[in-house]
C-alpha cells in the first residue's frame, strides 16, 4: 500500500505562535540552547504543571552567547504562564529580561 | 511607573541591574536589628526614598526617628498583633510564618487601624510552597477586606530583582487580574498608601 501523506494543517488552524528574546544578565555558568530550554521548561513545569509545560511548546531558536541573548518560541495562548514562569529561573542564569515579544521571527531577529 | 524596594547596603551591587530591567524608581529600605541601626546615614540621593526602615523585634519601635516609614516583618502571631496595634508601623511585610498567622481577625484590624501589607516576593523563590499556599489565602483575604497590598522585593542580592512584567505575569497566578497588578505595582499607589503623599 503506498504511503499516504499526511495533509499539511491550514494556517488558519495552526496554534499561534510569539518570539520571544530574553537577555541573560551576568549568568554565572556557560549557556548554550539546550541548558536554556531545560531551564525554562523546568521553571514552567514548576509554576503551571506538566500540560501547561507541553502546551506551551517551547522552542529555543537563537542563542547568542556574546550578547546572552536567546530567542525563544512558544504557543500565543500559554504566553502569560510562560513569562511568569521566569520567576523561577534558577539564580544560575542570572537576572533575566525580556527584550521583546514578537509576533513573527522577521521582528524578533531585530534583536 | 514601576518601582522596588532594595537594601540600601546592597543597592550599589545591583543598580545597574535595575535600570535594565526597567525599575525606574528605588526605595531604599534598612533592616533594623538593634537601636544603633537607626543611625544610619540615608544618602538619598537619586533615589525617590525617604527613609525607610524594616523591624523584625517590636521593642525597637520605640527608638525610631520621626519622619521615618516603619515596616515590621512579622512571623509570629502575637508580634503581628502589637505591629498592627503600633501607630508608628505602617505596613506588614511578608505575614508568613511556619504556621498560618494571618487570619480573619488580623485583617479587620489592619483595616480599621488603616494598614498595608507588603509581600516579599523574593520569599516566593525561597521558601515557595509555604509562601504561596499561605499568600493566597492572605490575599483572598485582603481582597475582600478591601487591604492594600504590594509586591516588592526588598532584594539584598542580584537575583532577588526581577523585572515587572515577570512579575506581573506571575502575580497573575493569584487570580489577580492585571489592571489591578498594574495599579499595585505602580509608584504614586505605594506612595499614596504607604507614604502617605497626594
Amino acid at each position: 500500500m503506498p504511503k499516504q501523506k499526511i495533509n499539511v494543517i491550514r494556517p488558519t488552524l495552526r496554534h499561534k505562535k510569539r518570539y520571544v528574546t530574553l537577555k541573560f544578565i551576568d549568568p554565572v555558568i556557560d549557556l548554550d540552547k539546550q541548558k536554556i530550554f531545560f531551564a525554562l521548561y523546568k521553571s514552567l513545569q514548576k509554576s503551571n504543571g506538566i500540560f501547561v509545560q507541553i502546551s506551551t511548546n517551547i522552542t529555543v531558536l537563537e542563542y547568542n552567547s556574546e550578547s546572552f541573548t536567546a530567542l525563544v518560541r512558544v504557543n500565543k495562548d500559554y504566553l502569560s504562564e510562560f513569562l511568569g514562569a521566569l520567576f523561577f529561573l534558577g539564580e544560575e542564569y542570572g537576572v533575566v529580561k525580556v527584550i521583546s515579544v514578537d509576533s513573527t521571527i522577521k521582528q524578533a531577529n531585530c534583536f | 511607573m514601576s518601582f522596588d524596594l532594595v537594601n540600601i547596603e546592597c543597592y550599589d551591587v545591583f543598580k545597574k541591574e535595575l535600570k535594565e530591567i526597567g525599575v525606574e524608581n528605588v526605595f531604599l529600605f534598612k533592616k533594623i536589628l538593634k537601636k544603633e541601626d537607626f543611625l544610619i546615614d540615608f544618602n538619598l540621593k537619586n533615589t525617590n526614598s525617604s527613609k525607610i526602615f524594616l523591624l523584625e523585634d517590636i521593642n525597637l519601635v520605640n527608638f525610631s526617628p520621626s519622619n521615618s516609614l516603619l515596616l515590621f516583618k512579622a512571623e509570629k502571631s502575637s508580634d503581628l498583633f502589637l505591629a498592627i496595634k503600633n501607630k508608628k508601623i505602617k505596613a506588614i511585610v511578608h505575614p508568613i510564618g511556619n504556621d498560618l498567622i494571618f487570619d480573619e481577625a488580623s485583617a479587620n484590624l489592619l483595616k480599621e487601624n488603616n494598614k498595608s501589607v507588603i509581600f516579599n516576593y523574593a520569599e516566593f523563590k525561597k521558601n515557595t510552597y509555604k509562601s504561596i499556599k499561605q499568600s493566597q489565602f492572605i490575599i483572598d483575604l485582603l481582597l475582600k477586606k478591601q487591604i492594600p497590598f504590594f509586591f516588592l522585593s526588598f532584594a539584598e542580592k542580584k537575583n532577588d530583582i526581577i523585572q515587572p512584567i515577570i512579575l506581573e505575569n506571575f502575580l497573575k497566578n493569584f487570580n489577580l487580574n492585571a489592571e489591578f497588578i498594574k495599579k499595585q505595582m505602580q509608584k504614586e499607589t505605594f506612595e499614596k498608601t504607604c507614604l502617605n503623599k497626594k
